[in-house]
Protein backbone atom coordinates (compact mmCIF):
# COMPACT_ATOMS: atom_id res chain seq x y z
CA UNK A 1 0.00 0.00 0.00
CA UNK A 2 1.67 3.46 -1.54
CA UNK A 3 1.21 7.03 0.25
CA UNK A 4 -2.34 8.30 0.06
CA UNK A 5 -3.41 10.17 -3.13
CA UNK A 6 -4.21 13.81 -2.58
CA UNK A 7 -7.72 13.00 -2.97
CA UNK A 8 -7.26 10.20 -0.58
CA UNK A 9 -5.85 12.43 1.63
CA UNK A 10 -8.61 15.64 1.43
CA UNK A 11 -10.86 12.40 2.45
CA UNK A 12 -9.38 11.43 5.96
CA UNK A 13 -10.14 12.57 9.06
CA UNK A 14 -7.67 15.35 9.49
CA UNK A 15 -7.12 13.27 13.24
CA UNK A 16 -5.36 10.46 10.86
CA UNK A 17 -3.56 13.15 8.34
CA UNK A 18 -1.27 14.96 9.65
CA UNK A 19 -0.23 18.41 7.88
CA UNK A 20 3.44 17.74 7.81
CA UNK A 21 4.54 14.12 6.83
CA UNK A 22 4.41 12.60 10.65
CA UNK A 23 7.53 9.78 9.78
CA UNK A 24 10.10 12.03 7.69
CA UNK A 25 13.09 13.29 9.39
CA UNK A 26 14.21 16.33 8.88
CA UNK A 27 18.56 16.39 8.90
CA UNK A 28 20.02 18.71 11.92
CA UNK A 29 23.83 19.39 12.49
CA UNK A 30 25.13 18.97 15.68
CA UNK A 31 26.16 21.86 17.30
CA UNK A 32 27.63 20.82 20.70
CA UNK A 33 28.61 17.30 22.00
CA UNK A 34 29.53 17.10 25.87
CA UNK A 35 30.06 14.12 27.93
CA UNK A 36 28.21 13.83 31.24
CA UNK A 37 29.29 10.50 32.58
CA UNK A 38 30.72 7.29 31.21
CA UNK A 39 27.85 6.23 29.76
CA UNK A 40 25.60 8.97 29.00
CA UNK A 41 26.39 12.71 26.70
CA UNK A 42 23.85 15.57 25.98
CA UNK A 43 24.09 16.10 22.38
CA UNK A 44 22.71 19.63 21.45
CA UNK A 45 20.93 19.64 17.70
CA UNK A 46 20.17 22.47 15.63
CA UNK A 47 16.09 23.22 15.82
CA UNK A 48 15.00 21.90 12.01
CA UNK A 49 12.66 24.48 10.16
CA UNK A 50 8.87 24.17 11.45
CA UNK A 51 9.97 22.75 14.54
CA UNK A 52 7.04 23.62 17.10
CA UNK A 53 7.89 24.65 20.54
CA UNK A 54 8.40 21.39 22.30
CA UNK A 55 6.92 21.40 25.65
CA UNK A 56 8.63 19.46 28.86
CA UNK A 57 8.30 15.66 28.69
CA UNK A 58 7.84 15.10 24.73
CA UNK A 59 10.28 13.24 23.51
CA UNK A 60 12.38 13.95 19.46
CA UNK A 61 13.22 10.28 17.23
CA UNK A 62 16.60 10.88 16.74
CA UNK A 63 17.91 8.78 13.33
CA UNK A 64 21.31 7.84 12.57
CA UNK A 65 21.53 7.11 8.96
CA UNK A 66 22.62 3.49 8.30
CA UNK A 67 21.90 2.48 11.86
CA UNK A 68 19.00 3.45 12.65
CA UNK A 69 16.13 5.14 14.98
CA UNK A 70 15.37 5.34 18.56
CA UNK A 71 13.00 7.83 20.46
CA UNK A 72 15.26 10.33 23.18
CA UNK A 73 13.53 12.76 25.42
CA UNK A 74 13.94 16.61 24.88
CA UNK A 75 16.55 17.74 27.86
CA UNK A 76 16.27 21.25 27.11
CA UNK A 77 13.68 23.48 27.76
CA UNK A 78 12.11 25.61 24.69
CA UNK A 79 12.37 28.80 27.05
CA UNK A 80 16.29 28.37 26.69
CA UNK A 81 17.02 28.19 22.83
CA UNK A 82 14.98 28.82 19.99
CA UNK A 83 17.71 27.55 17.76
CA UNK A 84 18.66 24.26 19.62
CA UNK A 85 17.69 21.17 20.94
CA UNK A 86 19.61 19.16 23.98
CA UNK A 87 19.25 15.44 24.10
CA UNK A 88 21.07 13.17 26.75
CA UNK A 89 21.29 9.98 25.63
CA UNK A 90 23.34 6.63 27.58
CA UNK A 91 25.19 4.14 25.33
CA UNK A 92 22.88 0.98 25.65
CA UNK A 93 22.48 -0.21 22.13
CA UNK A 94 23.87 0.61 18.04
CA UNK A 95 22.21 3.57 17.20
CA UNK A 96 23.07 5.01 20.70
CA UNK A 97 26.45 4.27 20.26
CA UNK A 98 26.39 5.65 16.89
CA UNK A 99 24.60 8.96 18.68
CA UNK A 100 26.90 9.44 21.39
CA UNK A 101 30.30 9.10 18.68
CA UNK A 102 28.86 12.33 16.90
CA UNK A 103 30.90 15.50 16.60
CA UNK A 104 30.18 18.68 16.17
CA UNK A 105 29.02 19.64 12.76
CA UNK A 106 27.80 16.00 11.81
CA UNK A 107 24.43 15.38 10.15
CA UNK A 108 21.68 13.06 11.60
CA UNK A 109 18.02 12.70 11.10
CA UNK A 110 15.47 14.41 13.97
CA UNK A 111 11.39 14.25 13.84
CA UNK A 112 9.18 15.26 16.61
CA UNK A 113 8.35 16.75 19.07
CA UNK A 114 6.27 13.96 19.98
CA UNK A 115 3.94 12.51 22.67
CA UNK A 116 2.31 14.04 26.27
CA UNK A 117 4.15 16.95 28.55
CA UNK A 118 4.60 17.84 32.23
CA UNK A 119 1.82 19.43 33.63
CA UNK A 120 4.27 22.45 34.52
CA UNK A 121 1.59 25.36 33.44
CA UNK A 122 -1.37 23.48 34.94
CA UNK A 123 0.54 23.08 38.71
CA UNK A 124 0.58 26.96 39.12
CA UNK A 125 -0.52 27.60 42.62
CA UNK A 126 0.11 23.78 43.66
CA UNK A 127 3.20 22.26 45.35
CA UNK A 128 5.73 20.23 42.71
CA UNK A 129 7.77 17.40 44.00
CA UNK A 130 9.81 16.37 41.39
CA UNK A 131 11.37 12.39 41.51
CA UNK A 132 13.59 11.49 39.54
CA UNK A 133 16.18 7.93 39.23
CA UNK A 134 18.67 7.75 37.18
CA UNK A 135 18.95 9.11 33.42
CA UNK A 136 14.86 10.04 34.76
CA UNK A 137 16.39 13.53 34.97
CA UNK A 138 16.65 14.22 31.58
CA UNK A 139 13.13 14.65 30.18
CA UNK A 140 12.55 16.48 33.81
CA UNK A 141 15.15 18.56 33.60
CA UNK A 142 12.85 21.09 31.26
CA UNK A 143 10.29 20.67 33.39
CA UNK A 144 12.47 21.76 36.51
CA UNK A 145 13.79 24.77 34.02
CA UNK A 146 10.46 26.10 33.63
CA UNK A 147 9.51 26.00 37.09
CA UNK A 148 11.96 27.34 38.31
CA UNK A 149 12.10 30.45 35.82
CA UNK A 150 8.16 31.21 37.02
CA UNK A 151 9.21 30.72 40.75
CA UNK A 152 6.55 32.63 42.32
CA UNK A 153 3.85 30.77 40.65
CA UNK A 154 4.12 27.70 42.62
CA UNK A 155 4.52 26.34 46.33
CA UNK A 156 6.79 24.36 48.02
CA UNK A 157 9.34 23.02 45.51
CA UNK A 158 11.20 19.69 45.51
CA UNK A 159 13.82 17.39 43.23
CA UNK A 160 14.59 14.36 44.83
CA UNK A 161 17.07 12.68 42.25
CA UNK A 162 18.53 9.28 42.83
CA UNK A 163 21.77 7.81 41.08
CA UNK A 164 23.80 4.64 41.29
CA UNK A 165 26.90 6.38 42.24
CA UNK A 166 27.90 10.04 42.43
CA UNK A 167 29.72 8.94 38.94
CA UNK A 168 26.67 8.73 37.30
CA UNK A 169 25.21 11.81 38.50
CA UNK A 170 23.86 13.85 35.61
CA UNK A 171 24.02 17.79 35.03
CA UNK A 172 26.50 18.34 38.57
CA UNK A 173 26.93 21.53 37.81
CA UNK A 174 23.36 22.26 37.04
CA UNK A 175 22.88 20.75 40.32
CA UNK A 176 24.96 23.16 42.21
CA UNK A 177 23.36 26.22 40.80
CA UNK A 178 19.84 24.58 42.00
CA UNK A 179 20.97 24.33 45.29
CA UNK A 180 21.53 27.62 45.62
CA UNK A 181 17.86 28.73 44.73
CA UNK A 182 15.88 30.01 48.06
CA UNK A 183 12.87 28.14 48.19
CA UNK A 184 13.44 25.13 46.63
CA UNK A 185 14.57 21.96 48.26
CA UNK A 186 16.99 19.62 46.01
CA UNK A 187 17.93 16.31 47.86
CA UNK A 188 20.37 13.60 45.89
CA UNK A 189 21.02 10.53 46.76
CA UNK A 190 22.44 7.72 45.45
CA UNK A 191 22.59 3.93 45.95
CA UNK A 192 26.46 2.84 46.44
CA UNK A 193 29.80 5.73 47.39
CA UNK A 194 32.64 5.48 48.96
CA UNK A 195 34.08 7.97 51.99
CA UNK A 196 34.50 10.61 49.76
CA UNK A 197 30.92 10.94 49.17
CA UNK A 198 29.38 13.32 52.07
CA UNK A 199 25.77 13.26 50.66
CA UNK A 200 22.67 10.73 50.89
CA UNK A 201 23.13 7.13 50.27
CA UNK A 202 20.03 4.62 49.80
CA UNK A 203 17.14 4.62 47.04
CA UNK A 204 15.22 7.75 46.57
CA UNK A 205 12.10 7.05 47.52
CA UNK A 206 13.90 7.19 51.18
CA UNK A 207 14.47 11.06 50.46
CA UNK A 208 10.43 11.39 50.14
CA UNK A 209 9.64 11.77 53.36
CA UNK A 210 12.70 14.17 54.01
CA UNK A 211 10.76 17.16 51.88
CA UNK A 212 8.00 19.42 53.09
CA UNK A 213 4.53 19.53 51.17
CA UNK A 214 1.07 19.83 51.44
CA UNK A 215 0.25 16.16 49.58
CA UNK A 216 -3.35 17.28 49.12
CA UNK A 217 -2.03 20.30 46.75
CA UNK A 218 1.02 18.73 45.40
CA UNK A 219 1.21 17.71 42.06
CA UNK A 220 4.40 14.96 41.34
CA UNK A 221 6.22 14.62 38.63
CA UNK A 222 8.30 11.01 38.31
CA UNK A 223 10.31 9.80 35.84
CA UNK A 224 13.45 6.46 36.15
CA UNK A 225 13.38 3.13 36.44
CA UNK A 226 9.80 1.91 36.36
CA UNK A 227 10.61 -0.38 39.11
CA UNK A 228 11.93 3.32 41.09
CA UNK A 229 8.51 4.92 39.91
CA UNK A 230 6.68 1.96 41.28
CA UNK A 231 8.10 2.50 44.68
CA UNK A 232 8.19 6.14 44.35
CA UNK A 233 4.25 6.58 43.72
CA UNK A 234 3.33 3.90 46.61
CA UNK A 235 5.10 6.09 48.51
CA UNK A 236 3.50 9.54 47.74
CA UNK A 237 0.44 8.08 47.89
CA UNK A 238 0.97 7.08 51.43
CA UNK A 239 2.04 10.79 51.68
CA UNK A 240 -0.99 11.29 50.97
CA UNK A 241 -0.55 12.83 47.32
CA UNK A 242 -4.01 11.92 45.06
CA UNK A 243 -3.26 9.59 41.95
CA UNK A 244 -4.70 11.92 39.76
CA UNK A 245 -2.05 14.59 40.66
CA UNK A 246 0.93 12.08 40.17
CA UNK A 247 2.50 11.68 36.91
CA UNK A 248 4.86 9.29 35.09
CA UNK A 249 6.54 9.07 32.39
CA UNK A 250 6.57 5.55 30.46
CA UNK A 251 9.17 4.10 28.42
CA UNK A 252 8.00 1.02 25.77
CA UNK A 253 9.34 -0.62 22.43
CA UNK A 254 8.85 3.17 20.74
CA UNK A 255 8.37 3.19 17.16
CA UNK A 256 6.61 5.18 14.71
CA UNK A 257 6.38 7.39 17.12
CA UNK A 258 2.89 8.77 15.89
CA UNK A 259 0.63 5.58 17.61
CA UNK A 260 0.28 3.75 13.90
CA UNK A 261 2.54 0.90 14.67
CA UNK A 262 0.81 -0.35 18.19
CA UNK A 263 4.61 -1.48 19.12
CA UNK A 264 4.12 0.77 22.35
CA UNK A 265 0.75 -0.28 23.36
CA UNK A 266 0.43 -0.30 27.31
CA UNK A 267 -3.37 -2.07 27.80
CA UNK A 268 -5.79 0.34 25.66
CA UNK A 269 -2.92 3.00 25.71
CA UNK A 270 -0.27 4.01 22.80
CA UNK A 271 2.89 5.16 25.06
CA UNK A 272 3.85 7.18 21.45
CA UNK A 273 0.25 9.05 21.19
CA UNK A 274 -1.52 9.12 24.71
CA UNK A 275 1.78 9.63 26.63
CA UNK A 276 4.88 9.37 27.09
CA UNK A 277 3.52 11.13 30.36
CA UNK A 278 0.33 9.70 32.29
CA UNK A 279 -1.63 11.00 35.42
CA UNK A 280 -1.12 8.08 37.43
CA UNK A 281 -4.77 7.19 37.47
CA UNK A 282 -5.22 7.04 34.37
CA UNK A 283 -2.57 4.02 34.20
CA UNK A 284 -2.65 2.56 37.56
CA UNK A 285 -4.21 -0.91 36.42
CA UNK A 286 -1.71 -1.78 33.55
CA UNK A 287 1.50 -0.15 35.76
CA UNK A 288 2.08 -3.23 37.31
CA UNK A 289 0.56 -5.97 35.23
CA UNK A 290 3.57 -8.86 34.68
CA UNK A 291 4.00 -9.41 30.79
CA UNK A 292 2.43 -5.99 29.29
CA UNK B 1 16.58 15.39 84.20
CA UNK B 2 15.72 15.89 80.32
CA UNK B 3 14.27 19.25 79.88
CA UNK B 4 11.01 20.30 78.75
CA UNK B 5 11.88 21.59 75.28
CA UNK B 6 13.80 18.53 74.72
CA UNK B 7 10.76 16.04 75.49
CA UNK B 8 8.65 18.56 72.68
CA UNK B 9 11.70 17.89 70.01
CA UNK B 10 11.56 14.16 70.84
CA UNK B 11 7.75 13.79 70.95
CA UNK B 12 7.52 15.60 67.26
CA UNK B 13 9.54 12.99 65.71
CA UNK B 14 8.11 10.55 63.40
CA UNK B 15 8.80 7.15 65.94
CA UNK B 16 6.06 8.16 67.70
CA UNK B 17 3.30 9.26 65.47
CA UNK B 18 -0.03 7.96 66.00
CA UNK B 19 0.98 6.10 69.25
CA UNK B 20 -1.29 6.21 72.10
CA UNK B 21 -0.47 8.87 74.64
CA UNK B 22 0.74 6.90 77.46
CA UNK B 23 3.45 4.56 75.06
CA UNK B 24 4.59 7.74 74.01
CA UNK B 25 5.07 8.96 77.88
CA UNK B 26 6.72 5.81 79.21
CA UNK B 27 9.03 5.87 76.44
CA UNK B 28 10.00 9.47 76.70
CA UNK B 29 10.32 9.06 80.18
CA UNK B 30 13.34 6.93 79.10
CA UNK B 31 14.88 9.51 76.61
CA UNK B 32 18.69 11.34 76.88
CA UNK B 33 18.98 14.03 74.71
CA UNK B 34 22.77 14.06 73.03
CA UNK B 35 24.84 16.01 70.74
CA UNK B 36 27.40 14.09 69.13
CA UNK B 37 30.10 15.83 66.77
CA UNK B 38 31.08 14.82 63.49
CA UNK B 39 32.28 11.49 63.27
CA UNK B 40 31.69 10.09 66.25
CA UNK B 41 30.75 6.31 66.66
CA UNK B 42 27.30 5.40 67.59
CA UNK B 43 27.90 1.76 67.49
CA UNK B 44 30.32 -0.49 66.27
CA UNK B 45 29.43 -3.87 64.65
CA UNK B 46 29.59 -6.77 67.03
CA UNK B 47 29.49 -4.32 70.12
CA UNK B 48 26.81 -4.83 72.45
CA UNK B 49 24.04 -3.18 71.17
CA UNK B 50 23.26 -1.16 74.61
CA UNK B 51 21.40 1.79 73.17
CA UNK B 52 18.40 3.35 71.05
CA UNK B 53 18.70 6.08 68.87
CA UNK B 54 16.35 8.37 67.27
CA UNK B 55 18.00 10.77 65.28
CA UNK B 56 16.75 14.84 65.67
CA UNK B 57 19.08 16.52 63.24
CA UNK B 58 21.98 15.57 61.35
CA UNK B 59 23.22 12.99 59.19
CA UNK B 60 24.76 9.10 60.15
CA UNK B 61 26.51 6.53 57.74
CA UNK B 62 25.82 2.81 58.12
CA UNK B 63 28.73 0.79 57.54
CA UNK B 64 29.84 -2.40 56.81
CA UNK B 65 33.22 -3.81 56.96
CA UNK B 66 33.91 -6.48 54.47
CA UNK B 67 37.75 -7.93 53.50
CA UNK B 68 39.38 -6.98 50.30
CA UNK B 69 36.64 -4.44 49.68
CA UNK B 70 37.07 -2.62 53.27
CA UNK B 71 34.44 -0.24 54.64
CA UNK B 72 31.04 0.09 52.07
CA UNK B 73 28.36 2.76 53.23
CA UNK B 74 25.40 1.29 52.87
CA UNK B 75 23.09 3.93 53.83
CA UNK B 76 22.77 7.43 55.46
CA UNK B 77 19.64 8.30 57.58
CA UNK B 78 18.94 11.59 58.97
CA UNK B 79 16.43 13.67 61.27
CA UNK B 80 13.13 11.22 61.73
CA UNK B 81 15.02 8.49 61.65
CA UNK B 82 15.46 5.48 64.05
CA UNK B 83 18.61 3.99 64.60
CA UNK B 84 18.89 0.21 65.79
CA UNK B 85 16.83 -2.74 66.30
CA UNK B 86 19.60 -4.95 67.57
CA UNK B 87 19.21 -3.72 71.03
CA UNK B 88 15.73 -5.11 71.43
CA UNK B 89 16.73 -8.82 69.67
CA UNK B 90 18.68 -11.28 70.97
CA UNK B 91 21.92 -11.50 71.24
CA UNK B 92 21.76 -7.94 71.32
CA UNK B 93 24.87 -6.85 69.36
CA UNK B 94 25.18 -4.50 66.80
CA UNK B 95 25.47 -5.70 63.60
CA UNK B 96 26.55 -2.59 61.14
CA UNK B 97 28.82 0.40 62.28
CA UNK B 98 27.24 3.76 62.56
CA UNK B 99 28.79 6.99 62.69
CA UNK B 100 28.10 10.77 62.35
CA UNK B 101 28.75 12.36 58.91
CA UNK B 102 27.79 15.44 60.29
CA UNK B 103 27.45 17.09 63.91
CA UNK B 104 24.22 15.11 65.29
CA UNK B 105 21.44 15.12 67.86
CA UNK B 106 19.84 12.48 68.77
CA UNK B 107 17.30 10.92 71.18
CA UNK B 108 19.14 7.90 72.96
CA UNK B 109 17.78 5.58 75.15
CA UNK B 110 19.39 2.84 77.53
CA UNK B 111 18.60 -0.04 75.70
CA UNK B 112 18.22 -2.13 79.19
CA UNK B 113 15.87 0.10 80.61
CA UNK B 114 13.74 0.08 77.11
CA UNK B 115 13.58 -3.58 76.97
CA UNK B 116 12.59 -3.88 80.80
CA UNK B 117 9.65 -1.09 80.01
CA UNK B 118 8.85 -3.35 77.10
CA UNK B 119 8.78 -6.58 79.13
CA UNK B 120 6.89 -5.00 82.01
CA UNK B 121 4.17 -3.61 80.13
CA UNK B 122 3.46 -5.24 76.77
CA UNK B 123 1.13 -2.28 75.64
CA UNK B 124 4.22 -0.52 75.16
CA UNK B 125 6.45 -3.56 74.42
CA UNK B 126 3.65 -4.25 71.50
CA UNK B 127 3.79 -0.85 70.16
CA UNK B 128 7.35 -0.26 70.29
CA UNK B 129 7.81 -3.57 68.47
CA UNK B 130 5.63 -2.46 65.85
CA UNK B 131 7.10 0.49 64.85
CA UNK B 132 10.14 -0.65 64.93
CA UNK B 133 8.79 -3.58 62.44
CA UNK B 134 7.70 -0.49 60.16
CA UNK B 135 11.15 0.44 60.17
CA UNK B 136 12.61 -2.67 59.46
CA UNK B 137 9.82 -3.06 56.57
CA UNK B 138 11.16 -0.14 55.00
CA UNK B 139 14.72 -0.73 55.09
CA UNK B 140 14.29 -4.37 54.24
CA UNK B 141 12.10 -2.79 51.22
CA UNK B 142 14.59 -0.15 50.27
CA UNK B 143 17.29 -2.51 50.45
CA UNK B 144 15.86 -4.98 48.10
CA UNK B 145 15.64 -2.23 45.95
CA UNK B 146 19.13 -0.90 45.93
CA UNK B 147 20.12 -4.52 45.36
CA UNK B 148 18.19 -4.48 42.17
CA UNK B 149 21.03 -2.16 40.86
CA UNK B 150 17.86 -0.59 39.07
CA UNK B 151 20.31 2.41 36.92
CA UNK B 152 22.51 -0.31 36.01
Amino acid sequence: MGEPTAQEAADLPAAIMPAVAPVLPSFVRVLRVRKDTHDTWTIWLERPDGYPDHRAGQFNMLYAPGVGEVPISIASSARESRTRIAHTIRRVGAVTRRLTSLRRGETIGLRGPYGSAWPVAESQGADVVVVAGGLGLAPLRPAIVELLARRKRYGALALLYGARTPADLLYTAELGKWRSVLDFQLLVTVDRADRSWHGHIGVVTTLIPAVTFDPQNTVALVCGPEIMMRFAVRDLLDRGVPARRIYVSLERNLQCAVGFCGHCQLGPKFICADGPVFAFDEIAPYFSVREL
Amino acid sequence: MTPPETIQDVRSHPFFKDLPEQVVEAVLSLAKERDYAEGAWLCREGDPADRFFLILSGTVAVELHAPHTGKRRIQTLGAGDAVGWSWLIPPHRWQFDVFTVRPTRVAEFDAQELRKLCESDHTVGYYVTKRLLEVVSRRLAAARIQLMDMYA
